[in-house]
């Protein structure tokens, strides 16, 4: 009786993510697994908004659980018996939460903001144990961070230069294993909304207004009346360059330390240019500011696809290209420590077997616990 | 209530568009922070937060360049800064379509054509209704307000004497097409029909009067080599396609400040399924009517066939099926024409086309003779019938005169087209007069638009004008002969050509696409909506204003109309109708026009 809340992420368009999820799904099956599906956002149905060609769409069998839009629901060839209807509204309508009762293909259309689908995880566990998977939809990030872990798909379609898709998928993963901070317990029964900083004791020193720390101005603000020799900065949501490097040069040439406590590692993803992002927060330590997190969210696999979208000039249409598979494949493997596939030529056993080992025991919705 | 809206361009240049969406919403009381231009992502949520309260952000794109993956990085942006679940986003711009911004998680997304009133309702929370006097189009009877009296008493004299010797000609004379017509008018409930009760006892009698192509079908189901049947898939997906299309879309309206002309488009794909999708969108582009085309091989058959078919050929065949599929799939305020001007089965199609639901039908005795390929004694009394069919089931039909194509001089075109308004009018029936807005040869010989394409054209409304109190419809299309290749040059001559006719008022036009004479197949819908959009512009461009033609419009309206005076004496001469088309007095060999051969010696005394 396990569970887990798995996101499928892709860094592009064309990247695989449907391929991989549907590869994870048939897998499932196969081991008998109970099987929650739904996505983040929707996939522009058959066709791909932007290079118009065509998407698979995914298959579901008797018993699976699918929450998807209302419109959805009504072009599927599956029979679907509807569970429930949530208040989560999309351009499609508001999400169902369906039983498959006969099989068929289906589109799914789910919550595109983090706040909904924290609603829908919640919502999706009332029925009962097995893996639930937010199917991510064009390069939307920000709202896998209420899974249990991601898998990241990428590939030529987000750049066809091995060695830059190298990096970039190494600094992604270095970013998802940004460990948890040593004190998150201290700091997550707090429930911070907002940008704050407390002193070694976990007393409040100073705070802003949101949850976000972007200016130099702010940054300093919040260390005006900091004078103690420890301290931990919670920033619930993003940071910028600027703040990090007003950090750096607040503590460089101080005997005073700093443990800086991000909310989860997928806010930082959401940086424009990722890679002096990274190099700036790893410049930190060297002015003794300790990185954490107080919600992990580890990716577990990356899955990489050789095929991109190439635009022909002539035609003004987009016709199937590939790049080298071995050496990409080869490539991201040096630069991450976690297991690259490509589902098409490995399949999904192990990426199930990864998911599986991240799966913890099912609560059931009524348990009581007595102290 | 009051709303506090930033708007944004995430552009590094264009902000035209939120500029114009500002004004309105301070005009209607909303507070506004325009941030400038090429500002990054972080800084405009740091401008956000630097508000005490803001509950819309509008952000605009106009370069499409990675516009995909741009817009995806913003809104994770303000999902990870906590801003997606307290305030609301919309994106618009030249670049943005709604269906992408959906699917990236916007809460609206406006593309171009958006109006600010639209945004204005996205602020507010209200739900957009387009304005209804824009939208809410309706059918026009383009013949309600003419009389059909002659300004011109001695033409409308002789063309009453012309009438005459036809309507006496036609007594006692039928043939296989009007048997059809009377079959189907009299045997055929459409009714019952629809409710799929069958067809009564016309088959009964129908395959007897058919030419081999239906004789086959009705025998043994065999189609015409080049036809199909739809599959029930096709069906299914053609129902599925309307009802999606029909939902999301809306009609426009073409005339700017005034009410003519109207403007109608053809279509005549050879699949009715595409002819449906090319009707959406010249409905979706503001077509106020449609034109069905049949193919050249059904004009030449004696017969339809029957069912929902397809074919790869020019024009769409006439089943009953296929045009109660496209009725059914068009919008009410939607002029329906079917025409039957030129071929063996001329009163069936009118019989058809009024009791599926057309509006109109086009008839032409002498073009379906001399242009057309009919013989002219079986066009003369076919087209007899199908006059009085048309009077029956009220609808109107043009009279269209493009044997000038051929190199019929204007005059004598016009002179058969007259003769069949004038009798028209005897049955009861009412006739739109359909003049050439065309390069023809005629022109280029005599060189009559060798300084512009105004005053030939300008002069041939003015000559019907003096002769009789009739509607005017040119076509079909305008501008014939001055289209090439090049779309943009069609689209311009195409909408030059449908100002002169906005110009001189007459009720309607017929444009074509701007591929219609290059397509080499079926015309585009591209093609389509390039002349419908430039025909929009330039009326809204003209307004109330106009073309004023030279003095020299004057003088060949006078030429045509002694031309047509001289043309109807020459008929009178000959003693009958039939002979004079056969002398070439409507338009001689030298010029280009043969009697036609289909249907030769067919008419029969009954």
């Amino acid at each position: 009786m396990l569970e887990v809340v798995i996101g499928i992420a892709g860094t592009a368009k064309n990247t695989g993510k449907t391929t991989t999820t549907a590869a994870i799904l048939d897998e499932l099956r196969h081991r008998g697994i109970p099987i929650l599906l739904t996505s983040i956002g929707y996939d522009g149905e058959n066709l791909d908004n932007i290079t118009g060609l065509p998407k698979p769409r995914l298959k579901v069998t008797s018993g699976d659980i699918i929450a998807t839009a209302e419109k959805c629901v009504a072009t599927t060839t599956a029979k679907l018996k509807i569970l429930d209807k949530t208040d989560i509204n999309t351009p499609l309508g508001k999400v169902l939460i369906t039983q498959v009762l006969s099989p068929g293909l289906i589109v799914t259309a789910g919550p595109n903001k983090s706040t909904d689908v924290r609603l829908l995880r919640d919502l999706m566990h009332k029925n009962g144990p097995g893996v639930t998977i937010f199917d991510g939809a064009l390069s939307r990030i920000a709202p896998m961070a209420e899974t249990d872990g991601i898998i990241l798909a990428t590939g030529a379609a987000r750049n066809t230069n091995i060695p830059t898709l190298s990096i970039e998928t190494e600094i992604l993963w270095r970013i998802c294993s940004i460990p948890y901070t040593e004190e998150r317990s201290k700091l997550t029964e707090k429930s911070i909304d907002c940008v704050t900083l407390f002193d070694s004791n976990f007393a409040k020193i100073a705070s802003s207004r949101h949850s976000s720390l972007l200016t130099v101005q702010e940054t300093k603000e919040l260390f005006q009346n900091f004078n103690d020799s420890e301290g931990h900065l919670v920033i619930p949501g993003i940071t910028t360059e600027n703040a990090l490097q007003t950090l750096y040069q607040l503590f460089i040439n101080s005997k005073q330390r700093l443990f800086l406590n991000f909310g989860d590692p997928i806010k930082l993803l959401t940086a424009s240019n990722l890679a002096s992002f990274y190099r700036q927060l790893e410049d930190l330590s060297t002015a003794g500011i300790f990185i954490g997190v107080l919600r992990r969210v580890p990716l577990l696999a990356v899955t990489v696809n050789p095929f991109y979208p190439e635009y022909r000039f002539e035609s003004k249409t987009y016709v199937p290209n590939y790049i080298d598979f071995r050496n990409l494949e080869i490539s991201v493997k040096r630069k991450i420590a976690v297991p690259v596939y490509n589902v098409e030529r490995h399949g999904a056993s192990k990426l199930v077997d990864i998911i599986l080992a991240h799966a913890y025991r099912f609560e059931a919705p009524g348990t009581i616990y007595f102290d | 209530m009051k709303k506090v809206v930033v708007l944004a361009p995430i552009d590094p240049v264009h902000d035209i568009g939120l500029k114009m969406i500002g004004r309105g919403l301070v005009e209607a009381g909303h507070e506004i922070l325009l941030l400038q231009p090429d500002l990054k992502p972080d800084e405009i949520i740091e401008m956000i937060f630097s508000r005490e309260k803001v509950d819309i952000l509008l952000l605009s794109r106009t370069l499409g360049y990675g516009v995909g993956e741009l817009l995806a990085r913003f809104i994770d942006l303000t999902d990870a800064a906590g801003l997606r679940s307290k305030i609301k986003i919309g994106i618009g711009g030249m670049a943005i379509r709604p269906e992408l911004a959906a699917e990236l998680g916007f809460d609206a997304g406006f593309g171009p054509g958006t109006t600010v009133e639209e945004v204005i309702c996205f602020v507010e929370g209200r739900e957009y209704r387009p304005d209804p006097f824009r939208s809410k189009k309706s059918k026009i009877d383009m013949t309600a307000n003419y009389d059909y009296q002659y300004l011109n008493s001695s033409i409308g004299e002789k063309l009453g004497r012309i009438s005459e010797m036809i309507i006496d000609w036609a007594k006692n004379k039928t043939s296989p097409g009007v048997k059809r017509g009377i079959l189907r008018d009299e045997l055929w409930d459409v009714e019952r029909w629809r409710q799929r009760l069958g067809n009564g006892d016309l088959y009964n009698y129908y395959p007897e009067l058919c030419s081999e192509i239906p004789q086959k079908y009705y025998a043994s189901g065999e189609l015409h080599p080049q036809t199909r049947r739809f599959t029930i898939e096709e069906a299914r997906g053609l129902e599925k396609y309307l009802e999606e299309t029909k939902a999301r879309m809306s009609v426009l309206k073409l005339q700017h400040t005034r009410k003519k002309p109207l403007v109608f488009n053809q279509y005549g794909t050879g699949c009715p399924f595409m002819d449906i999708g090319h009707i959406l969108a010249s409905e979706a582009w503001g077509a106020d009517g449609v034109v069905h085309f049949d193919p050249s091989w059904g004009a030449r058959t004696e017969g339809f066939l029957d069912g929902f078919l397809t074919h790869q050929e020019d024009g769409t065949v006439i089943t009953p099926a296929n045009l109660n599929r496209i009725h059914n799939s068009l919008e009410k305020s939607t002029l329906w024409q079917i025409r039957a001007h030129r071929g063996l089965n001329t009163p069936e199609t009118v019989v058809l086309a009024g009791k599926i639901g057309a509006d109109l039908t086009k008839i032409n005795i002498c073009y379906g003779s001399l242009g057309a390929g009919t013989d002219p004694e079986r066009m003369t009394i076919d087209g007899y019938h199908s006059i009085l069919f048309a009077q029956k089931y009220n609808m109107p039909f043009d009279v269209v005169t493009n044997e000038e194509l051929a190199g019929v001089p204007a005059y004598k075109a016009f002179a058969g087209m007259l003769i069949v308004s004038d009798l028209a009018v005897r049955l009861g029936a009412r006739p739109i007069l359909q003049p050439l807005f065309a390069y023809s040869p005629e022109v280029m010989i005599h060189e009559y638009m060798e300084d512009n394409f105004i005053d030939f054209n300008a002069g041939k409304i003015f000559a019907l004008r003096n002769i009789i109190n009739a509607p005017i419809w040119p076509g079909a299309p305008i501008g014939f002969l001055t289209h090439t290749e090049d779309r943009v040059q069609s689209a311009t001559t195409t909408a030059l050509h449908a100002c002169l006719a906005m110009s001189l008022e007459v009720d309607a036009i017929s444009i074509a696409s701007t591929d219609e004479a290059y397509s080499g197949g079926p015309i585009s819908v591209p093609a389509k909506i390039d002349t419908l959009r430039a025909v929009q512009d330039s009326f809204r461009f003209f307004g109330k204003a106009g073309i004023h033609p030279t003095d020299q419009a004057d003088k060949y309206a006078e030429q045509i109309i002694s031309g047509v005076e001289e043309t109807l004496e020459n008929v009178l001469a000959a003693g009958d109708f039939v002979t004079a088309i056969h002398k070439g007095v409507l338009g001689s060999r030298e010029e280009g026009a043969y009697p036609g051969r289909a249907g030769k010696d067919t008419v029969t005394t009954k």
